[in-house]
C-alpha cells in the first residue's frame, strides 16, 4: 500500500491541520477529504500552483532528505479571499506565499516529533508540470480539500518515516499572528 | 513624512504592508529581496525597516546584521516579518539589534500598533 492509500496517520493530521488553518487565516473554509479514497487517475489539479523543496531531518544526527511540498488552488478561490487590501494580489505571488507560509506551519508542527523540516525558498509550478507528475502520485502523499470554489490540493514528496515521528515535548517556537517586541 | 523601508520576496505581502503604512501616513519604500533592500537604504533615510527573514540574494538576518555593522544605518529600528517562529532565530535577531518579531500572517491593526510603539520607544530612547 503505497502512502496515498494508508489510514490517517499523524503526517496527515499535521499537513491537513496546517493547510486548514491556513486557510482559515485567508478567511476560506476548507475541508480535508480522506486520502485513501481518492482516485488519483482522475484527480483535477487546479489552476495556480506554486512548490517549495525542503529538507527534513528526523533525529538529531541524521542525514536530512529531500522532499518537495506542492499548493494548487483554483483560480475561483481568490475570489473569495480575505486579502488585506485595496489592490487585489497576483494570484501567482500569492500561491508562492501561501506555499511557504503552508511549509512553515507544516515544519512547525513538526518540530515537537523531533523533526527538522528545512524549507527553501518558494517557487511557481505549472499545471502541466504537475500533471507530468501524475504517474508519481501514489509514491506520493496527496491531500485534497474541499472549499465552496472548488478543491485544493497539496502534494507532499519526500521519504518521511511516520514510526520515527515521537512526541517529545513541545517546542519553543512562537504561534502565526504573534508580536513579539524586544 | 516617515519613510519605511518593507524588504520582502512576495509582492503581496509588501503590498499588504504599504496599503496599511500608508493609510496611517507613512511613505513605503518596497524592495523584494536583501540584497535591493541594502540599495535603498543608501537612496533614503528611513526610520523603520521591516524585513522578512527567507529571501534570495541575502536573506533578512544577514541584512539586519550588515545594517547594524553599519554607522549610518544601526541607528534604524529593524521589525522582523516571517513565517519563521523559532526562538533560536528570535534571539538571534534580538541579540542583533531588532526591534520585533511579528509571525506571519499578521493583521493589519498589530503591524501598524506593533510599528508605533516601536518609534516611541525608539523616540523615548
Amino acid at each position: 500500500m503505497g502512502p496515498s492509500a494508508v489510514q490517517r496517520g499523524l503526517m496527515d493530521t499535521i499537513v491537513q491541520g496546517a493547510l486548514v488553518e491556513l486557510l482559515q487565516s485567508c478567511g476560506v473554509a476548507v475541508a480535508p477529504q480522506p486520502r485513501g479514497r481518492m482516485d488519483l487517475s482522475r484527480l483535477h489539479i487546479p489552476e495556480v500552483s506554486a512548490a517549495i523543496n525542503f529538507t527534513l531531518a528526523q533525529a538529531v544526527k541524521a542525514t536530512p532528505c529531500a522532499g518537495r511540498l506542492t499548493l494548487s488552488l483554483p483560480e475561483a478561490l481568490f475570489t473569495i479571499m480575505k486579502a488585506e487590501s485595496l489592490r487585489r494580489p497576483q494570484q501567482l505571488d500569492w500561491v508562492r506565499e501561501l506555499t511557504n507560509q503552508l511549509a512553515a506551519r507544516i515544519k512547525h508542527r513538526l518540530l515537537p516529533f523531533g523533526a527538522a523540516m528545512q524549507p527553501l525558498l518558494p517557487s511557481l509550478v505549472t499545471r502541466d508540470t504537475l500533471e507530468s507528475q501524475r504517474a508519481r502520485f501514489a509514491s506520493m502523499r496527496i491531500y485534497l480539500g474541499r472549499t465552496l470554489r472548488g478543491d485544493v490540493l497539496v502534494t507532499l514528496d519526500g521519504t518521511i518515516d511516520e514510526s520515527r515521528l515521537v512526541y517529545s515535548g513541545p517546542a519553543d517556537i512562537g504561534n502565526a499572528g504573534d508580536v513579539i517586541i524586544f | 513624512m516617515k519613510k519605511v523601508l518593507v524588504v520582502d520576496d512576495s509582492e503581496t505581502i509588501r503590498q499588504h504592508v504599504a496599503e496599511a503604512l500608508t493609510r496611517v501616513g507613512f511613505q513605503v519604500i518596497e524592495a523584494s529581496d536583501g540584497a535591493a533592500g541594502l540599495q535603498r537604504t543608501e537612496q533614503h533615510d528611513f526610520s523603520m525597516i521591516i524585513l522578512d527573514v527567507n529571501m534570495p540574494l541575502l536573506n533578512g538576518l544577514e541584512m539586519l546584521e550588515r545594517l547594524k555593522q553599519d554607522p549610518k544605518t544601526s541607528g534604524i529600528p529593524v521589525l522582523m516579518l516571517t513565517t519563521e517562529a523559532q526562538r533560536s532565530m528570535i534571539e538571534r535577531a534580538r541579540q542583533n539589534g531588532a526591534k520585533a518579531w511579528l509571525i506571519k500572517p499578521i493583521k493589519v491593526e498589530s503591524l501598524v500598533s506593533t510599528v508605533n510603539k516601536v518609534l516611541l520607544q525608539q523616540g523615548a530612547s
